[in-house]
């Protein structure tokens, strides 16, 4: 059962979260650890925070950005892909109107 | 030094071998060898202990040590939760809480790793506790999960890839004169420290413990008992164990600890109990093992229990402080992780000893209070301050 870490109330409702994801933190992965990753390899991982939604982040892998233009800080838009018909993760790229 | 002060008594080790060495023996050979060396380095008969301590999901089970070593009666086991080096300081804690309720008179805390036999550690494992949220954006290895803490860390305060390479040079240069440490012939300069390879950015190769098949013991008793003993005795002055407000597994995938400690290891809680419980401050300390499994975490540990400020490992690192002999606080003079053998972290324990004792093979002159940490990252963690003998 979740409850709310502050007060422990058990009464929880989706919200929708703002459109403001940037990244905190992110890696460059240069050893693949599983067979499935060989091919992308080096890829990143990034930390994607929300800061008008508080106590929010994600995992996610930024796409469309080269490793070395990655920075903390930098604007996202959210993109859903479609790994297979009934596996799609939120991804993320370099917002558009860069507000970095 | 009060008389319910629980005692260090006995230290042992295995050989340390490479995690794919073939010829190692199997975990549970590792730990019954490094029990009956630190019982015979305690004086007493390994059929005596009577109390059993671990972490890190130690898969030798008491009764099986038990039933290898001859132990007559098992009064105490316990195991430390959580999956990583977090509970090394924490094993030794439990058996110091035994020792001192009278539960059991000889505790054994031990920690024994062959990943050629029971698995590698850094593979992709779907029964991960995050596995759902961080797996499938190719995610699952420590070095990947803690290089974005570090790369914050560098963000917020400058941290550089040279600083991180003046806290694994130190490591390795102490190693060079321990005969045990799996790097010994192996020194390692800046050039060749920057040369190695990218594992996750900003993590290098030699930025990233070692994989060892080996086992350390370390056995606590009473401070009455251990005048009784022939060997020379450690006070453990002060041991915790726990987990910070909103930390939880933190930087091992929940990502959910608090953004103004996320640059940390979480353990500014954790250092204020523990000097608090001795009556210390950390410029008392003179010298420290620092669990490292990554050196730029290793470095957010030293901020935590302040040997130097926030923000500030990297040139504390980079100035020399940590490096024996001149150093002003000496760091692994074993070696660590990074260079002795990664013994999750029960070797640090070992070596603090050593410290308080005036056997190390980089031993700190005059040196009378040893700070030991656990590993940074997976909660709980825990530490210890050891006194001279
Ligand atoms: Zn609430």
């Amino acid at each position: 059962m979740p409850v709310c870490a502050r007060c422990q109330s058990d009464s929880i409702a989706w919200v929708e979260a703002s459109d403001d994801p940037e990244i905190y933190s992110y890696t460059i992965i240069h050893q693949a650890n599983h067979e499935a990753l060989a091919d992308v390899t080096p890829y990143n991982a990034a930390i994607v925070i929300f800061p008008a939604t508080q106590s929010v982040r994600l995992v996610s892998n930024i796409i469309d950005c080269a490793p070395d233009d990655l920075a903390i800080g930098m604007q996202l838009s959210l993109v859903w892909e479609e790994v297979r018909p009934d596996f799609i993760v939120p991804r993320f790229r370099p917002s558009r109107d860069a507000r970095t | 030094m009060k008389a319910d002060t629980p005692m260090i008594v006995g230290i042992g080790q295995s050989e340390y071998t490479k995690w794919n060495d073939p010829a190692h023996d199997s975990e549970l050979g590792l730990a019954c060898t490094a029990i009956m060396a630190a019982a015979a380095d305690a004086g007493i008969d390994v059929t005596h202990i009577d109390g059993i301590t671990s972490f890190g999901e130690d898969a030798n089970e008491p009764p099986l040590i038990q039933a290898a070593l001859g132990i007559e009666e098992l009064r105490m086991s316990a195991m430390l939760w959580s999956g990583g080096g977090g509970g090394s300081c924490g094993a030794v804690d439990l058996a110091a809480m035994a020792v001192k309720s009278g539960q059991a008179h000889y505790v054994v805390a031990m920690r024994s790793l062959a990943q050629g036999h029971a698995g590698r550690f850094g593979q992709y494992d779907p029964n991960w506790r995050h596995a759902s949220f961080i797996h499938p954006f190719g995610l699952f290895a420590a070095p990947q999960l803690l290089a974005l803490a570090v790369r914050r860390h560098m963000h917020e305060y400058g941290t550089t890839a040279e600083q991180m390479g003046a806290f694994a040079i130190a490591c390795r240069t102490h190693a060079q004169r321990n005969p045990a440490a799996i790097m010994r012939s192996r020194p390692m300069d800046m050039a060749s420290y920057l040369a190695s390879r990218m594992i996750a950015d900003p993590f290098r190769l030699f930025d990233c413990c070692l994989e060892t098949n080996g086992a350390c013991a370390v056995i606590v008793t009473s401070w009455e008992r251990a005048r009784d003993l022939p060997g020379v005795a450690v006070p453990i002055l002060s041991s915790v164990h726990g987990s910070s407000d909103g930390w939880s597994s933190g930087p091992l995938g929940s990502f959910n600890m608090p953004l103004e400690s996320f640059a940390s290891v979480g353990a500014a809680q954790l250092s204020e109990a523990l000097y608090g419980k001795a009556g210390l401050s950390p410029s008392d300390i003179d010298v420290a093992q620092i669990y490292d499994n990554f050196t730029g975490v290793a470095m957010m540990a030293m901020e935590d229990f302040g040997l130097c400020e926030r923000g500030g490992s990297g040139p504390f690192c980079a100035s020399g402080a940590i490096a024996w002999p001149n150093g002003e606080i000496p760091v692994n003079t074993h070696g660590g992780n990074l260079s002795e053998a990664y013994a999750h972290g029960l070797n640090h324990v070992v070596e603090g000893v050593r410290q308080m004792r005036g056997t190390s093979t980089c031993q700190v002159e005059n040196a009378a209070l040893c700070l030991v940490t656990g590993g940074p990252g997976p909660a709980p963690t825990s530490a210890l301050i050891l006194g001279r003998a």
